[in-house]
């Protein structure tokens, strides 16, 4: 992390502000509609696969990847969700950042492969649904009618929670297809990939 | 817009924290009730510190409005509205004092202030210069963001109309263009003003603990007081 240059580090910080709001602004959408919160798995890393990819293009030694996630954690524990998400960062971001940095950031596989793992701490807003899902159901439930409740209950079984996280895998895959689809098509024209 | 007075960055960041402990932990009876009440509050004091006291006015109004609304619902007759309408306040009661005192961080710390404060927790570079920019940032993005969809609606461009997949295109690739342009002309003006140098740079804005720090601490220790015996 001691070779980040300052152009790096602020680098870090607009492609953190662009990938959190992707995630933020399209994750909101499920706490209204209980369909959407237990899909938010899937669309949300596509979504965020074109900030994400795009960020890629900026990233060429270790430690940007880690920090954004750490970032990306302090800033979901600050909007009021779970503390998973910022735990989670601090193991999963390194090790994306060290599968991209196998593939010398640029290998194309590599880097799905590190999207998917960045996007696994994802999975840290859901978890207490599935591992305290008593307190978490009562706390919810405080904030959401009993109609929503119950359909969350019917939309989560255990095994929901592999579901998910191959959901997430999927969702990130496809995020990184479309994230480089509209690199070709529109940020190399504009000279910013 | 005139401040009262001004915090230290490190007292707002502490008790961003603190709030959501407890509006994560804490239950809804007792002093836990108390104690949300008093944190509930606390965002508001921090509007008015920094003379914004229209939305403070108008924070304060919802959210109690909501959580008096949910007290209210629940305690009556239950019919199948009322639950949802309960539902409603009560997801605006505990998400709004996050959100809110989200917003007064944003537009009450300035950059150059937050620096200084992360500096002096010996916070290592590496971290600082992102988080600045972060915060720099998201006025940045609401803004060109907002000015995308105004820009889309001109031109009659809806969800319905083009499809999720194009719309999404259309959306954010002009946010992410604009922003990123922005984000260089930044890069060039910091690395100009010498961020980045080695060494500690010396600041001009004044940070330190003093009354007004110590009386958000209070309020703040009067709240996990409640909390904790509650």
């Amino acid at each position: 992390m001691r070779g980040l240059t300052t152009r790096n580090l602020i680098n870090v910080g607009i492609f953190t502000v662009l990938y959190f709001a992707a995630v933020a602004v399209f994750g909101q959408l499920g706490a209204l509609v209980p369909i959407l919160q237990v899909l938010g798995p899937l669309y949300i890393p596509i979504v965020a696969g074109i900030p994400f990819t795009l960020f890629l293009t900026r990233v060429d030694r270790f430690g940007m990847i880690t920090i954004m996630g750490i970032l990306v954690g302090l800033l979901v524990l600050a909007t009021g969700q779970a503390y998973w998400v910022p735990l989670l960062a601090l193991v999963l971001a390194p090790a994306a950042d060290l599968i991209c940095r196998a593939g010398e950031y640029r290998r194309w596989p590599y880097l799905v492969a590190g999207y998917a793992l960045f996007s696994l701490m994802l999975i840290g807003t859901v978890v207490p649904l599935f591992f305290a899902r008593e307190a978490f159901l009562e706390r919810i439930g405080q904030r959401h009618d009993a109609a929503w409740v119950q359909s969350m209950i019917d939309l989560t079984p255990s095994w929901m929670f592999a579901v998910m996280l191959a959901m997430l895998v999927v969702g990130a895959v496809i995020g990184a297809q479309l994230g480089r689809a509209v690199l070709r098509k529109h940020f190399e024209r504009a000279g910013i990939a | 817009m005139n401040e009262l007075f001004r915090l230290d960055p490190r007292t707002t960041l502490a008790t961003i924290g603190l709030l959501n402990v407890v509006m994560f932990s804490a239950g809804f009876t007792g002093g836990d009730a108390l104690a949300r009440l008093v944190f509930q509050l606390i965002p508001a004091l921090l509007a008015i510190g920094i003379g914004r006291f229209w939305p403070a006015l108008a924070y304060l109004l919802i959210s109690l409005t909501a959580l008096a609304g949910e007290r209210w619902l629940l305690a009556g007759e239950l019919s199948g509205a009322g639950v949802a309408l309960a539902g409603v306040c009560g997801l605006i009661a505990r998400l709004a004092p996050g959100l809110f005192l989200g917003y007064v961080a944003v537009v009450s710390i300035q950059v150059g202030e937050l620096m200084a404060a992360l500096e002096r927790l010996r916070i290592p570079r590496q971290l600082v210069i992102p988080a600045a920019v972060v915060l720099r940032f998201i006025p940045t993005v609401r803004e060109e963001s907002a000015a995308v969809a105004s820009a889309m609606s001109a031109r009659g461009i809806s969800l319905g109309r083009v499809g999720p997949l194009t719309w999404l295109e259309y959306r954010l690739v002009p946010l992410l263009i604009s922003t990123v342009k922005a984000g260089e002309e930044l890069t060039q003006a910091a690395l100009t003003r010498g961020l980045g140098r080695p060494g500690r740079a010396t600041r001009i804005c004044r940070i330190g603990l003093r009354v007004p720090d110590a009386a958000v601490f209070a309020l703040c220790a009067v709240g996990m007081g409640f909390w904790l015996v509650g």
